[in-house]
């Protein structure tokens, strides 16, 4: 599970250093939003597994829906004038510590506290 | 077997997300902008004009060093040379006012206005002034004109344009309505520059001047009858020589 999270990352900004791929600077703010959405999913999965609940139909589609949320929020408070991506950025942002906090936990609780006991 | 699955998938997200990282860091830092059809456009434009003018530039340093090795070419006569002075000094004349010159160019009619006055109007609202005259020159020469008389006398930088009660001084002799001013020059921008809504011509009019344009397509300016002496003047000498 981390090596499949750790090589495809990896793989991807090679990938992405490699290529000579870009897209339109218009876009780049929505996407950045949908990248921060896209980076909580990848950390809940991450959390998901360490606690033995991961479902890959539920992070495929969390993964998904939250950057198109995220992405669709940022378009529509670019629209209205009211800076809706807020939302997104605080609640992915938000979350992003949470489940980190939570990786943390169960990480020391397996492997330090457990020796020293 | 289901782990697998499971694997591959979250590997193939975090590659494209890795991916959409790196391409946004690319594009966020990248050097190269965006830009439209019409920017584009506009910058050919305007770096063709520039190549213009420097081959323009060209030409005319190359022109320059020609006529300065014909100077120096030991096959020319000293009667050339002071052929070619005697042109000099005719350009210079002619360009200084000191001879009477003929173009195309602009005939204007100045005069007092003659419709009746308001009340508690005074007269000097609708009578021509030094200062108009003064105005109207310096809008021809914004105009490009090359000679430019008023009333027979020829405008020169040491020509005084002076109010002297109802009549105008101009190069030390008394001028009285109406005024016909002349200018050499491109036709159609001096006219459009003396008729120019909002222009002074227009302001004059409004006023209740008598003030007329016409194009013309010989102009006689004559030359400046005084003399120009400097007496405070000298030429300065650059240092080293």
């Amino acid at each position: 599970m981390f090596v499949a999270v750790i090589a495809g990352l990896a793989g991807g900004i090679i990938l992405g250093l490699l290529l000579d791929v870009a897209y339109p600077v218009a876009l780049s703010f929505y996407i950045t939003v949908g990248l921060l959405a896209a980076l909580d999913s990848v950390f809940g999965a991450l959390r998901a597994h360490m606690e033995g609940k991961y479902n890959t139909i539920i992070f495929l589609t969390g993964f998904i829906c939250n950057a198109a949320l995220a992405a669709l929020l940022a378009w529509l408070g670019d629209k209205l004038g009211v800076p809706l991506y807020y939302a997104a950025i605080i609640v992915f942002g938000g979350r992003l510590f949470n489940n980190f906090a939570v990786i943390r936990r169960i990480v020391i609780e397996k492997y330090f506290v457990k020796k020293s006991e | 077997m289901k782990s697998i699955v499971r694997n591959t998938g979250i590997f193939i997200f975090c590659l494209i997300l890795g991916l959409c990282i790196t391409v946004q860091t690319k594009t966020t830092n990248s050097e190269h902008a965006f830009v439209s059809a019409k920017v584009l456009s506009d910058n050919e434009v305007s770096m063709a004009a520039e190549k213009e003018e420097i081959e323009r530039l060209k030409g005319l340093i190359e022109e320059t060093e020609q006529t300065l090795e014909y100077y120096k070419s030991e096959y020319v006569s000293a009667s050339e040379i002071a052929a070619q002075v005697e042109i000099n000094y005719e350009d210079a004349k002619m360009t200084a006012g000191f001879t009477d010159v003929r173009g195309p160019g602009i005939s204007i009619f100045l005069d007092d206005g003659v419709r009746d006055l308001y009340e508690w109007e005074n007269a000097n609202d609708i009578i021509v002034h030094d200062l108009d005259i003064m105005i109207i020159i310096n809008e021809l020469i914004k105009a490009g004109a090359e000679a430019i008389s008023i009333n027979g006398e020829r405008y020169v930088p040491a020509t005084e344009i002076s109010c002297s009660g109802h009549t105008v001084k101009i190069n030390g002799r008394t001028h009285a309505r109406p005024f016909y001013i002349y200018a050499v020059g491109d036709q159609s921008t001096l006219h459009s520059a003396m008729t120019v809504p909002g222009g002074y011509g227009d302001l004059l009019m409004e006023y209740g001047l008598i003030f007329n344009v016409e194009k013309s397509d010989s102009v006689i300016i004559p030359a400046y009858k005084g003399s120009l002496s400097m007496n405070y003047m000298i030429l300065e000498e650059e240092e080293g020589e």
